[in-house]
């Protein structure tokens, strides 16, 4: 069973994710020129990936801190849990980067990159395509990709169509990781497995 | 023959595949659900803060419940942290 920010992801994220991929066959074609006519397309594809990893990210800690704060011994004490695990997270504010993972996720005792990489081979390499896309997202959302890329500051220089496929891939393990790891934190506290 | 006009909304008519979010509309929708803009605190003896609800959540209890993001204190300075509906009460602006 997976939890329901998964769930989501897998349908209404990837669903989202599959019309961006229609519209680039609408538009595009495979004539040369193809790839001034989707440039945007691509930009709008990598926000759409940064925005819902972000989305996925901050409702499976949502889940965790319940499921967390259920296990108390009464409801007083679960609301001042709760209240604790939820205050002023970082994913309420930031991009979903590692860092604010890493710090949101921490709240629970879990080290969770160093789990995530323990749960399947390859989630470090991972975890640096989701920096390169939150660092694209950025550049394009604050306007600044040409001063960026004079700096070296993003990796790849330019973003295609399979760009975009390789990061989707990489955030559907990462989810799919988080959402393994979150589930066994819960039962490491002595709680039911919650998904 | 013309349609009418309704106050139906997509919202009431949830189908495999809605978002939460979008399922969460419709459970708001009643008058005395609590919705984005109340004004609440906690039903619990323990707590006596006062907050605004500022982000309706959806679902996404571990058991269904709806959970909302609370601000206490000022739009600027307030803090934020996540609350069950069940043990929020809707308190007078």
């Amino acid at each position: 069973m997976a939890s329901k920010s998964l769930r989501e992801w897998q349908t209404d994220a990837w669903a989202a994710f599959d019309e961006i991929e229609h519209a680039h066959r609408a538009v595009g074609g495979t004539k040369p020129g193809r790839r001034f006519l989707t440039q945007q397309l691509n930009y709008a594809y990598t926000t759409l990936l940064a925005a819902r990893f972000q989305g996925f990210a901050r409702a499976l800690h949502v889940q965790t801190a319940d499921a967390i704060a259920l296990g108390a011994h009464d409801a007083n004490y679960a609301e001042l849990l709760y209240r604790s695990l939820t205050n002023e997270t970082m994913l309420e504010r930031h991009n979903a980067q590692p860092n604010s993972i890493a710090d949101d996720f921490g709240r629970f005792g879990l080290d969770i990159w160093a789990e995530v990489d323990a749960e399947r081979s390859g989630n470090d390499q991972r975890r640096k395509k989701l920096w390169a896309l939150i660092t694209w997202r950025n550049a394009i959302a604050h306007d600044d990709i040409d001063a960026k890329l004079k700096r070296g500051a993003l990796e790849p220089s330019t973003i295609s169509l399979a760009t975009c496929r390789s990061w989707r891939s990489a955030l559907n393990i990462l989810a799919t990781s988080l959402d393994e790891v979150t589930a066994d934190r819960c039962q490491a506290l002595g709680l039911p497995r919650p998904w | 023959m013309r349609s009418q006009p309704t106050a139906a909304r997509r919202s009431d008519f949830p189908v495999p595949g809605d978002t939460f979010k979008f399922m969460a509309r419709n459970r708001t929708s009643s008058a005395d659900s609590l919705k984005v803009g109340d004004h609440v605190t906690s039903k619990l003896p323990a707590f006596n803060w006062k907050g605004v609800i500022v982000e309706d959540l959806g679902p996404l209890g571990i058991d269904g419940s709806q959970i909302f993001v609370i601000r206490e204190g000022d739009e600027d300075n307030g803090r934020h942290f996540n609350a069950r509906a069940e043990n929020l009460e809707r308190i007078a602006a």
